[in-house]
């Protein structure tokens, strides 16, 4: 196919498509009958009665009728109710239910709204009326609450959504603190972040101790381990849809917090009451100015170093008409860490740094077209950049003239996408919940270039090595998936993701079938099975496992084709105790082909060259069985999981061509959950436990002709100890609710868990021979003893 | 105030909370490590060393295996047997190798797994041309290859200059050769000097020319002498190759947090180590058949000096003496008086029997006793014919050998 005309058609596509939205729209507006007898649609939103911000996922009922429906990532429901039905049933986890009677056939979207729980009685308990979960046919789905995330123990006061993410069944961290996710079997390049829909490149702030997701600014997680919907479709291993917050519609609020590296503020409040609102949230880190005296006192005249980053999420929305609602939401986040190195002797002065930017911006178009039809359209735009500098400055006099000398190196590389999208939300029948869509992105790759400037007595040296062009790329799909109520006992999700990817004039393009069915069984057991296909056209290259910025995005080409992946899932879930309790097992499969894997040798830092004769191509293979066990309700809350799963890769060219294991697989993966709502306090537990992380060691080694030689037990074959600690903390609230102190200790049995592990040469010189005696030992270098933190949070 | 010190004691707490331990690691089962390298018209000889495991302490150098069964037979040929010699060292003067022949190696000892290889030792390196275009500021040489096509064929380039008793670094000019020659190299993120520097020997695959007449084109800026420098072009085999690089691969990654580590690509079945061969052509004064000749012959010890922890010495003065004969079989025969640092005033007399190989232009010894000598190589004065050999100034330790015919 040629590029030029895929490029100029799906543009004109997609525009077709959103005129095709809007014309059967106003032709059904006008076409609508007067009511009559007989089933009939109602739809709306439902919302928080305090701040006017939607619920997601809230449960929507025709009273006492086996009829209902949730809704969705805007808040919004539709649902078609028998011909006499009167009263909707509604309710959503935290909330008081509600009961909202239809006085009326509604001819406009309903707005309904429900009262937070903590604001409409003094409890200690949470309870839970929302959808039960062996009526969903979606399985592999995680919801994350947010209060969870922020009453979970956290490292140095921060609380961290993707550290809350890690705590649940298939989903495991990569190194100690590091908030990389690995899904499944999956590696770290191989989950789509989504936040308001743009995606999220690189999600590590302060070298992936914490990650780029302020919780004060975030209404709803969603987390897709497998089963995917059609409409998410570009990675492998999993989907972690995350939506910020929409802003206060009713009066203005603040909340913030100061902890022990990082403060945070978050402003919200109508802009237009009722009509339009703003939220405004940023947050930066401090350590590198607490540091800095203290390093000037520990070495005056050394230099110094520090780190920070910062982030700002902003968003506003407006209803433009009771159909039209228009929101703006942009991120930013900035990394950067610095070394400045004076020589007073030399009059020299080197500086190096390195950092990198996050950015993304959404404006989204949400409007009901019918009570029965929801539709949305997305302007997205994202960015990941980073640099690494380094300038050298030298001054000196020479001939009874000063001069100055400055060389300066500088490798920057990144990403930077925009994308065009329509959803579409359609209930034709009330047995069918259709939804269809198609978007279109357009990549700009910049592999790696390296830049160097020299300056020299009279001399001025520019040179710029490896400069690859920007690598364009046009992604576009189009998917359409169908939930079929077949009978009260089965129903099933069956869905397609057509994608397509074109590249230096090479076009890749794949149907992706995406299958789920649930079967409800005698004793309120629901049996769930799925099947997805998933393509994934953009690679990332890391061996680093760390989260450095030097993580580089690359995108599939004539040589290197895409990731592609199927994954079969099947298990049970059911509720117990009047739902106190939820209880689920689930059983995976997914094998994956062409994931990438750097050659033996190749340097992260030298990717200058050609990439792709630096990477090799491979596959993998995961399955394992997660069982999770969670109470939602009561004074004591949360959750067991357990994890047991086998995840490898086969490369021909490493390990002999044999499958070796993944470097996170992990047998056994435990995480316990607990937080209990005490008279005034509030106490949280969490308790971890993982097998070892698999690394390459050298097991022995031989000398050959003056060099020695390590001797690998192959790649990947040696265990790093267990990995387990014990994080605790408590929430006392202060100012009558309106503040809270936090102590937070992290580690609380101060277990060495390993970071790495490293190969130590002791050598003793032998006059004798003239050599050395050389004793090797292998050292472990663990990072976070236990760490009490404090931290204050507030609202005005 | 008090919060804010509070914090200011935990960031420094922070600061340095990093702590390291030793850990334990699988034992490690030893294993045969053989290194048996073949030319046409040379001497068998195989060093057999074992396995040291982390954990253990071993020397910097092999550690020999002396009493294994080592044989090798060619394809319908009969088996000869390889004797010890010393050091490792298992050497044989029988039926000589064969250009396109192929070879299989046993090696046995009791306590170790038994181990096996087969190589191919190639057909000479197919060099129909070679020209050297000599300016004041640059010279270039063109070596043209009738690249067999229908095997993968793999080769080895590299200059020696016997005069400066240094390797010629070099820079090949193809670029539809840069992605693997760039390859083999580590890269330095600022250095930008590093980029395309010159190559001291360079490792090739036919892939970009396989089966066509292809000219290989070298630079040099610093101009080698013509009259003492030599061109070598080897055809190696593939274990050669793979293992070479991988080695070069391995010593480049060494410790660097960056880059993935490399395992050596061994073809020794049940162990380690290499058993390859090659076919050398040379341009030059000093093919290997000319070094062979010139090498052959009785030394006596000149020179014995460096420096131990920055402290130097010289033992010629205190007694320092020895002999030593190299044979055209590949043998060695000598002895080693050296100070014993016991005894004041006495010498410790060392055996030199055992072997040794010439590879590159330098030769290695082998031999039992405990002495600097063994696996150190040296380098061949043209002007004197005396060997110069030496330990690395990295080792902590720096000595010069001198044996002058």
């Amino acid at each position: 196919m040629d590029l030029r005309l895929y490029r100029r058609r799906i543009p004109s596509a997609l525009l077709l498509l959103i005129a095709a939205l809007a014309w059967p729209a106003r032709a059904q507006e006008r076409a609508t009958p007067p009511p009559a007898p007989g089933p009939y649609t109602a739809g709306g939103y439902v919302t928080d009665a305090e701040t006017g911000e939607v619920l997601i996922g809230a449960h929507v009922a025709a009273a006492h009728r086996p009829v209902g429906t949730t809704t969705n990532a805007y808040g919004f429901f539709s649902l078609t109710l028998p011909a006499d039905t009167t009263t909707l049933h509604v309710s959503y986890v935290g909330y008081r239910s509600r009961t909202v009677v239809l006085y009326r056939r509604p001819d406009a979207p309903l707005r309904i709204e429900l009262t937070p729980i903590a604001a409409a009685l003094d409890t200690l308990e949470v309870t839970a009326d929302g959808v039960p979960l062996e009526d969903e046919v979606q399985m592999s789905r995680l919801d994350v609450d947010i209060a969870d995330v922020q009453t979970l123990p956290v490292l140095l006061g921060e609380a961290d959504l993707l550290k809350t993410i890690q705590l649940l069944p298939g989903i495991q961290s990569g190194t100690e603190g590091s908030s990389g996710l690995y899904v499944r079997g999956g590696g770290p390049d191989q989950n789509l972040m989504l936040l308001d829909g743009a995606p999220v490149y690189n999600a590590a702030h302060l070298f992936g101790f914490f990650s780029t997701f302020n919780t004060d600014a975030l209404s709803n997680v969603e987390v897709y381990k497998g089963g995917f919907p059609a409409r998410y479709g570009g990675r492998l291993s999993s989907v972690l849809d995350v939506q910020m917050r929409d802003g206060n519609l009713k009066r203005f609020e603040g909340r913030g917090a100061v902890g022990l590296i990082a403060s945070r503020l978050t402003v919200e409040g109508p802009l237009r009451r009722g009509r339009s609102s703003f939220i405004v949230s940023a947050r930066r880190t401090y350590l590198d100015l607490i540091t800095r005296p203290l390093q000037a006192a520990r070495s005056p005249g050394d230099g110094y170093a520090g780190y920070y980053f910062y982030d700002f999420n902003a968003k506003a929305n407006a209803l433009a008409s009771p159909r039209d609602r228009v929101f703006l939401s942009v991120y930013a986040g900035h990394d950067r860490f610095y070394l400045v190195e004076p020589d007073d002797e030399t009059d020299t002065a080197d500086r190096f740094g390195f950092g990198w930017r996050n950015a993304t911006a959404t404006l989204r178009w949400n409007r009901i077209v019918t009570p029965r039809l929801f539709a949305r359209a997305m302007l997205l735009f994202s960015r990941f950049h980073y640099e690494v500098e380094d300038r050298q400055e030298t001054r000196y006099t020479f001939a009874g003239q000063a001069v100055r000398e400055r060389t300066r190196a500088r490798l920057h590389s990144g990403i930077r996408d925009w994308t065009a999208r329509v959803d579409v939300d359609y209930l034709p029948h009330p047995a069918h919940d259709v939804r269809f869509g198609a978007s279109v992105t357009r990549h700009r790759f910049t592999p790696g270039v390296r830049i160097f400037h020299e300056e020299r007595a009279e001399t001025v040296r520019d040179s710029t090595l490896g400069r690859q062009e920007n690598e364009d790329a046009l992604a576009a799909f189009v998917y359409a998936e169908d939930a079929i109520t077949l009978s009260p006992r089965l129903s099933a999700r069956l869905g397609v993701h057509v994608s397509g990817f074109g590249v230096d004039g090479r076009v890749y393009a794949a149907a992706e079938p995406r299958l789920a069915a649930r079967l409800l069984l005698p004793g309120r057991w629901a049996l769930k099975a799925s099947y997805v296909a998933t393509r994934q056209y953009l690679h990332l290259l890391t061996n680093s496992g760390i989260g450095l910025p030097t993580d580089l995005w690359v995108p599939s080409t004539a040589r290197i084709r895409p990731e592609a992946a199927w994954q079969a899932a099947a298990g049970l879930a059911r509720r117990f105790a009047d739902g106190r309790y939820e209880a689920s097992i689930e059983g995976f499969y997914k094998p994956m082909r062409g994931v990438l894997a750097y050659t033996e040798g190749a340097a992260t830092l030298g990717l200058h060259r050609g990439w792709e004769e630096q990477v090799m191509v491979g596959r993998g293979r995961a399955y394992g069985v997660e069982l999770f066990l969670q109470k939602q309700t009561g004074r004591t809350t949360g959750w067991i999981g357990y994890t047991l799963s086998w995840s490898t890769r086969r490369f021909p060219d490493l390990n002999g061509g044999r499958p070796f294991p993944y470097r996170y697989d992990r047998r056994h993966d435990v995480a316990v959950v607990l937080t209990r709502r005490l008279r005034i306090n509030t106490l949280s537990v969490a308790w971890v436990y993982g097998t070892g992380q698999a690394i390459t060691l050298p097991a022995a080694r031989y000398a050959d002709a003056g060099t020695l030689v390590d001797v690998y037990d192959g790649h990947n074959g040696h265990r790093m100890r267990a990995y387990h600690r014990l994080d605790v903390s408590v929430h006392t609230p202060r100012r009558g609710g309106r503040a809270r102190v936090t102590l937070s200790v992290y580690n609380l049995y101060n277990r060495q868990n390993p970071l790495f592990l490293y190969v130590d040469d002791h050598a003793d010189f032998d006059p004798q021979t003239g050599y050395h005696d050389r004793r090797r030992s292998v050292r472990q270098v663990s990072l976070f003893p236990v760490i009490p933190s404090l931290s204050y949070s507030f609202t005005f | 105030m008090r919060t804010l010190f509070s914090m200011v004691l935990c960031a420094a707490v922070l600061l340095g909370c990093e702590t390291t331990v030793e850990v334990d690691v699988a034992a490690h089962t030893p294993q045969l490590v053989v290194t048996g390298l073949i030319e046409p018209g040379r001497p068998w000889h195989v060093l057999v060393q074992r396995t040291a495991g982390t954990g253990e302490t071993a020397p910097d150098l092999p550690v020999a295996v002396p009493d294994a069964t080592v044989t090798i037979r060619a394809d319908g040929g009969s088996e000869i047997v390889l004797r010890h010699r010393g050091g490792g060292f298992y050497h044989a003067a029988g039926p000589l190798p064969e250009a396109g022949a192929v070879y299989h190696l046993q090696a046995a000892a009791e306590g170790f797994a038994p181990v096996q290889a087969s190589t191919r030792l190639p057909a000479p390196a197919p060099v129909t041309a070679f020209r050297l275009d000599a300016t004041p500021a640059e010279h270039r040489a063109e070596i043209t290859l009738a690249d067999p096509g229908t095997t993968r064929d793999f080769y080895e380039v590299f200059v020696l200059d016997d005069a400066r008793f240094y390797p010629v670094p070099f820079t090949v000019v193809n670029p539809e050769l840069m992605p693997q020659l760039q390859a083999l190299d580590v890269d330095d993120l600022f250095d930008p000097e590093r980029a395309g520097r010159p190559l001291e020997r360079v490792l090739l695959h036919d892939g970009p020319f396989d089966g066509t007449r292809f000219t290989l084109r070298l630079a040099v800026e610093s101009p080698w002498n013509a009259a003492t420098a030599t061109v070598y072009v080897r055809a190696v085999s593939e274990a050669y190759y793979r293992y070479m690089r991988s080695i070069r691969l391995q010593k480049g990654a060494a410790h660097h947090p960056f880059i993935e580590p490399v395992a050596a690509r061994s073809n020794i079945r049940g162990g380690q180590g290499v058993f390859a061969g090659f076919t050398t052509w040379t341009a030059g004064p000093a093919s290997p058949d000319v070094l062979h000749r010139q090498v052959v012959g009785s030394y006596r010890l000149s020179r014995y000096h460096g420096e131990i922890d920055d402290v130097p010495f010289d033992y010629r003065p205190d007694g320092a003496a020895g002999t030593l004969t190299l044979h055209a079989d590949g043998t060695a025969t000598g002895t080693l008086y050296l100070p014993d640092p016991a005894r004041p005033d006495t010498l410790r007399r060392f055996s030199l029997d055992g072997g040794y190989t010439l590879h590159d232009g330098l030769v290695r010894l082998f031999h039992d006793a405990d002495t600097a000598l063994r696996d150190m190589t040296f380098r061949r004065d043209p002007q004197t014919g005396a060997l110069t050999g030496g330990l690395a100034p990295h080792l902590a330790s720096h000595v010069t050998v001198v044996f002058t015919p």
